[in-house]
């Protein structure tokens, strides 16, 4: 009974808490970043995203990397997969010169000091990404180029 | 040959009654069997055909399957049921089992690499009150250092709401109409979906998990990972499944026993830390709180730099070569505004194409400044040191000269003038928030409200957001001596600065007194914080109804949180009705828990 009251009590909310519609733009260049769905101001106001509700998410340990450009110096699979996903943070942290992204990217590439790659990358931005229409390959295979 | 193997499984089921494995709590933890049923519906995740209500049969199934594998690959039972086979061989001492080939499993052990786990919560984000109930998932640390190459165990209900509309979403939701699906991502992907999409902060809490267990974990996710049961938004959500990994990696901790009939997420990290199995908290900031940061150091025209160069209104060598500005600001300035950039793109403001110029134009300018300083932002307070979900009030005080008493109860979950240490300010959620008063020989329901939202959200130079507030329900401000059913939505502006908020709101009503009379009105509202323990609260509302009539009310209010789940506060709240006016003075003690 206790369960029952405490449903009903909810049901106002979860009708008003319309979860978040979220559609994964999954790419290998910049704006792959997960677009929300705001189709309806009123909705996104109240809404809950309470339980991510994605019909779309996988048991995923294979590769995000399958429809882009092969690499062509660097054949490091998670460093792939990672540049692919994180195009937009790495280049700001690139940019900016520090950051988690860049540093997750020397551990994959087992480069020891940290500081003096997040320095070189800095230092290097515009060869690295060198258009805004670079892919992750074009990424990972000028970083390797300095 | 096959007299031997038989033999053995024989030996094995004795040895397996005589130490009454069938009823141990572990065994029960792998069948996600609270007592005498399993809640996973999926029938292939049993081997005997009463395995859902019979642990005893699932037990022998298990047993005589693991000896007698004919198949020796991914669909060995041995492949299939990792963690019971662990478990078996540990507690039966089985030996010689045949050897099997589990491909898909162990490349996902290889990959995933389980050392440590956190358990993690996005906690609530701006102008949506209701996501303070918010989601929790465990993150499954790797070798590598970095947590980002860490993987996240997410459970959900499989719907897709952009298809169904919300009130059958919800409905389908509580009675399990939808499937609660397991996956696994890399936690980066979780990270833009939180921190850059929904603007939430992250809190991670690190639980007290060795690599043993966290292999144990991963086993047991591999035998429920395709499995399928129906999901129940206040029961077996998100947040309780993950409990029974958590209990299958270390049976010690007893968490799913805090819960008896609804589960709302933070509450399991509430329960967690209870358990002692929680060493440590980080804290990742939403861009939303980065950009706050940035705001912090930046003045107005600064400001409006960022908005000019986000938007390409101001040529980006031109500002470079100013030498009016020094190179940290304009080093901030370009840093916030890619951030702009990129929130603009998200809220589908600007198309990719243009999203990609203007960012690699911004981040081409801000390399050339070198390193420059960290942006410094500040840690709120932890959601963990906020109070618990279920308040019980009890007041006294005097009402028109006479002395009067409340009682009061409410499942869930925060208001404004309750202590928001933990919690986001100016948020508020409460359902079936019940108040009864008694005063001399006379007994009443004060308040019942079903559901009452506001969300007063401050105004800053970055961010120009609206507040409202919606609440339904029954209450007795309006202008009748006896509770009514009323609804209500207001909508305005806040701001705030270092010693609280204000806000204004326009109101509009209506509420069944006999006929429906409806009425509109204007609401100004002050709270103030002193230190994080004391804060004070001031309304004022002056509504006009569409029978002539008008009506003051005004609330004033002092809080002071005692302890995390104890505060007292003193109230003075004045009513107008008709000729007559109710003025109350109370005393209130409120215990969460």
């Amino acid at each position: 009974m206790k369960k029952l009251i405490v449903s009903i009590a909810a049901v106002a909310a979860l009708s008003s808490a319309a979860f978040a519609g979220v559609n994964s733009q999954t790419g290998c260049g910049l704006g792959s970043m997960i677009i929300k769905d705001d189709s309806s101001a009123v909705l996104l106001a109240l809404q809950a995203t309470t339980n991510g509700t994605l019909g779309n998410q996988t048991f995923g340990i294979t590769s995000g990397t399958s429809g882009c450009k092969k690499t062509k110096f660097v054949m490091n699979e998670r460093a792939e997969e990672f540049v692919a996903s994180n195009m937009d943070q790495l280049a700001k942290e690139i940019a900016v010169g520090h950051g988690e992204s860049v540093d997750t990217l020397a551990e994959l590439l087992i480069v020891e000091d940290k500081e003096a790659f997040a320095s070189a990358l800095q230092s290097n931005y515009n060869s690295i990404y060198t258009s805004q229409n670079v892919e992750m390959a074009d990424v990972l295979d000028n970083i390797s180029a300095i | 040959m096959s007299i031997l193997v038989s033999a053995n499984v024989d030996d094995y089921l004795n040895l397996a009654k005589e130490k009454n494995l069938s009823d141990s709590r572990y065994w029960h933890i792998l069948l996600h069997m609270p007592s005498d049923e399993s809640e996973i519906d999926d029938k292939a995740f049993f081997l005997s055909p009463d395995g859902n209500i019979d642990a005893q049969a699932e037990l022998d199934a298990t047993i005589e399957a693991l000896v007698n594998d004919r198949v020796l690959d991914d669909n060995a039972t041995a492949c299939k049921f990792p963690a019971r086979k662990w478990w078996l061989v540990k507690e039966l001492g089985m030996k010689n089992l045949p050897e099997v080939k589990c491909k898909a499993f162990d490349t996902l052990m290889k990959k995933v690499d389980p050392k440590a786990a956190s358990l993690v919560f996005p906690s609530a984000y701006i102008n949506s009150p209701a996501s303070m109930f918010g989601h929790t998932f465990i993150r499954i640390d790797s070798s590598y250092k970095s947590k980002m190459l860490s993987y996240a165990i997410n459970y959900a209900a499989n719907a897709d709401s952009s298809t169904e509309n919300g009130m059958v979403f919800a409905i389908k939701g509580l009675v399990g109409g939808y499937y609660g699906n397991y996956s696994l991502l890399p936690y980066y992907e979780k990270i833009k979906e939180y921190r850059d999409s929904e603007e939430r902060d992250i809190w991670e809490y690190d639980l007290d998990l060795n690599e043993e267990q966290m292999q144990q974990m991963l086993r047991h996710i591999w035998e429920i990972h395709d499995t399928y049961s129906w999901y129940y938004f206040f029961t077996e959500n998100c947040s309780y499944n993950m409990l029974w990994l958590i209990e299958a990696a270390k049976p010690t901790v007893h968490l799913r026993e805090y819960f008896n009939y609804q589960v709302i997420p933070p509450e399991t990290i509430h329960a967690a830390i209870s358990e002692g199995a929680i060493i440590q908290r980080h804290y990742r900031p939403a861009r939303r709180s980065k950009l706050l940061a940035y705001e912090d150091h930046l003045n107005d025209n600064e400001i409006k730099k960022v908005f000019a160069l986000a938007k390409e209104e101001e040529d980006i060598q031109t500002f470079l070569e100013d030498k009016e500005k020094d190179t940290q600001s304009k080093r901030y300035i370009l840093e916030a505004s890619s951030e702009f950039i990129e929130y603009d793109f998200l809220a589908g403001d600007i198309s990719a194409d243009v999203y990609r110029k203007r960012l690699h134009d911004i981040l081409g300018a801000r390399s050339s400044l070198g390193k420059g300083e960290k942006i410094d932002i500040p840690i709120p307070k932890d959601p963990m040191n906020g109070h618990r979900a279920l308040r019980l009030r009890t007041e006294a005080g005097v009402r028109d000269d006479e002395a009067i008493g409340f009682l009061g109860v409410r499942p869930a979950n925060h208001d404004i003038t309750d202590s928001d240490v933990g919690f986001l300010r100016g948020t508020q959620i409460e359902f079936f928030n019940f108040l009864f008063s008694y005063g001399e020989n006379d007994f009443n329901v004060e308040e019942a409200s079903v559901i009452n939202i506001v969300s007063l959200a401050p105004r800053t130079k970055f961010f120009k957001p609206i507040s409202w507030r919606l609440n339904t329900g029954w209450d007795r401000n309006y202008l009748s001596e006896s509770t009514k059913f009323t609804s209500n939505a207001s909508v305005g502006l806040t701001w705030e600065n270092d010693i609280g908020y204000m806000y204004l709101l326009a109101d509009a009503l209506f509420y069944t007194d006999r006929d429906l009379t409806a009425g509109i009105g204007g609401i100004a509202g002050l709270v103030g914080y002193q230190g994080r323990d004391f804060k004070t609260n001031l309304e004022v509302t002056q509504r006009i109804f569409d029978t002539g009539y008008d009506q003051l009310l005004f609330s004033a209010s002092q809080h002071y949180r005692h302890a995390q789940n104890i505060s007292f506060s003193l109230s003075y709240d004045y009513v107008q009705k008709f000729d007559e006016d109710w003025d109350t003075v109370k005393f209130t003690f409120d215990y969460f828990f």
